[in-house]
């Protein structure tokens, strides 16, 4: 590898990386540990918030959940409608279509157990805890947790009893109304009224086993994780000592991860075994609705709030650090959005937070030239229109489609 | 292509007034900007994971190399050229406390836990000192990979 272009620091303003001018495919010993880093692990750290989420029973009983539209209040929405498996378990839409449509896309799930925050804007710090706000969002499912309940109760009792052993009775329509769930606003006002006439022992009752079914549905998440993609292969074939990465990249691959790894900066965000920090950055991507999204300006408030978070009763953790030093004032949280995982990325168009973008050319040409302002907050600084060549471009566009492995099976 | 920054090139991009480490390993033994006091800083675990929790550590001493065991010490984390600091609320652990609330820290060791570096890049640790010998600070550069 070449020297640094001294030079190039007093041009770009102290940029944190800098430009090496030897031929792609041979890579110093940092990018070499870079490449170690961002491969796909031998195994995976468990799922903290979830300690019997590797059981068959749950796993069993989380699937059937998640592709059963009855959990929705028209029994025609599943999480699989949007998350679909045919495409990585996201959706093809720009936002989400659920009974109405949401403000943002429908990011992929897998391998999403593998990081402390979840949605976009991280409101929920357990895949458990975000697996139920859809049962009941007005745009999503439309449900709500006492008519879930029962719902499950009902049709997958052998599955429910399995995982869980003996299932509350929680017909008795006068302590547990038809439909009844806390915090619903504006049409749907009604049912927290009927919430409100439940006892505090009944209400628990409800929350304890709706949080049950959160858990299931987190346990069958969890098995959906990425395979080994040709990038993997490659990173093994280079750091055994083949210098051609045994031919897992084309010329064109090697060159978009060098621009990757360095021109382009993306591992500065875009890092680790899932090609994301799992934190969250405001972009300066256009909003495509008016207003502005406030992204973890308002999820961080969210989450702190919410009885199912990790200091809630539901919760079976007991170190939540995470959320104990989670500062929900950071300025930076303006319209600020989790980085999303790359794995697969080929699979989930559109992109970006509001899907505004259709595809990986569009998003390399947005973080090449960085169009417009964000509407409120500012741009993360160490983005800087990057000048790349049509070659450079499409480099990069080539080697993210090596990071799609075998097709997650659900 | 990215082989790891210069010190020197760090320096430029900090706003801190002390010098940037002589050494290249990070947060090696150093006098605070006025000469006051001898910190150094070490991380746990180390390195620390991306977007992981982790606990910064600093022992103090005077300038005759003897640990300081009842100074305040405040420890945060910074990219100035980024703008931002940690998303976190890091916490200044007390130390080993009496039964009237009097803490000392042994061995003249400071520990704040809560820090996370959520981003690639040169993050800025600054080591603000509050002691027997008035207040003096020091930072020291982690390019985070």
């Amino acid at each position: 590898m070449r020297p640094l272009i001294v030079g190039l620091v007093l041009i770009t303003g102290c940029a944190s990386e800098l430009v090496d001018t030897s031929p792609p495919g041979e890579w110093t010993a940092s990018e070499r540990s870079k490449l170690q880093r961002l491969r796909l692990p031998e195994a995976w750290p468990a799922d903290l918030s979830n300690p019997r989420g590797t059981e068959d029973a749950l796993i069993g009983l989380g699937g059937i959940l998640f592709f059963d539209p009855g959990l929705s209040s028209n029994d025609q929405v599943s999480c699989g409608t949007c998350h679909k498996p045919e495409h990585n378990f996201s959706d093809v839409t720009p936002l989400s279509r659920g009974l109405g449509e949401t403000n943002r896309h429908t990011p992929s799930i897998v391998g999403s157990q593998q990081g402390p925050w979840f949605y976009w804007d991280g409101r929920a710090d357990s895949l458990w805890s975000q697996a139920l706000s859809p049962m009941e969002h007005p745009a999503e499912m439309a449900g709500d947790r006492v008519s879930i309940v029962r719902y499950v109760a009902t049709h997958h009792a052998e599955s429910l009893e399995r995982a869980y052993g003996e299932v509350p009775d929680v017909t008795d329509l006068t302590r547990f109304p038809e439909r009844a769930r806390p915090a619903a606003t504006g049409d749907q006002a009604w049912m927290a009224r009927a919430w409100d006439t439940m006892s505090p022992a009944d209400q628990l009752i409800i929350n304890t086993e709706f949080a049950k079914l959160g858990k299931a549905i987190a346990a069958y998440e969890s098995t959906l994780m990425p395979t080994e993609a040709p990038f993997d292969r490659y990173v093994d074939a280079v750091l055994s000592g083949d210098s051609t990465g045994g031919g897992h990249l084309t010329d064109e691959q090697v060159l978009g991860l060098d621009v990757f790894l360095g021109k382009g900066q993306c591992t500065l965000c875009h890092n680790g075994p899932l090609f994301t920090d799992r934190a969250f950055h405001n972009n300066g991507v256009a909003e495509s609705r008016p207003g502005y999204d406030p992204g973890r300006r308002s999820g961080a408030p969210i989450v702190l709030g919410s009885p199912f978070n990790c200091r809630g009763v539901f919760s079976e953790q007991e170190q939540c650090d995470e959320l104990d030093y989670l500062d929900p004032s950071f300025d930076d949280f303006q319209s600020a959005f989790k980085t999303p995982s790359l794995r697969y990325v080929d699979q989930t168009a559109p992109y970006f937070h509001n899907g505004s973008h259709e595809t990986l050319d569009d998003v390399v040409a947005f973080y090449d030239t960085l169009p417009g302002s964000p509407a409120v907050g500012h741009r993360e600084l160490t983005l800087k229109p990057l000048g790349l060549t049509a070659t450079e471009r499409s480099g990069v566009v080539a080697f993210l489609s090596s990071l799609t492995g075998e097709p997650v099976q659900p | 292509m990215r082989p790891l920054l210069p010190v020197l090139l760090f320096a430029a991009c900090t706003s801190g007034p002390t010098e940037p480490e002589s050494a290249d390993v990070f947060g090696a033994e150093r006098e605070t900007q006025s000469g006051t006091y001898l910190v150094s800083v070490a991380f746990d675990p180390d390195p620390p994971g991306m977007s992981d929790l982790f606990t910064a550590r600093a022992t103090l001493k005077d300038s005759a190399g003897v640990p300081i065991e009842d100074a305040t010490v405040s420890l945060n984390a910074t990219m100035p050229h980024h703008g931002h600091g940690m998303m976190t609320s890091p916490r200044d652990e007390p130390g080993v406390c009496d039964d009237d609330g009097t803490c000392t820290h042994p061995g003249g060791v400071y520990e704040t836990s809560g820090f996370k570096f959520h981003m690639g890049g040169p993050w800025t640790v600054a080591v603000i000192v509050t002691g027997p010998n008035g207040v003096d600070d020091v930072t020291y550069i982690y390019d985070m990979q």
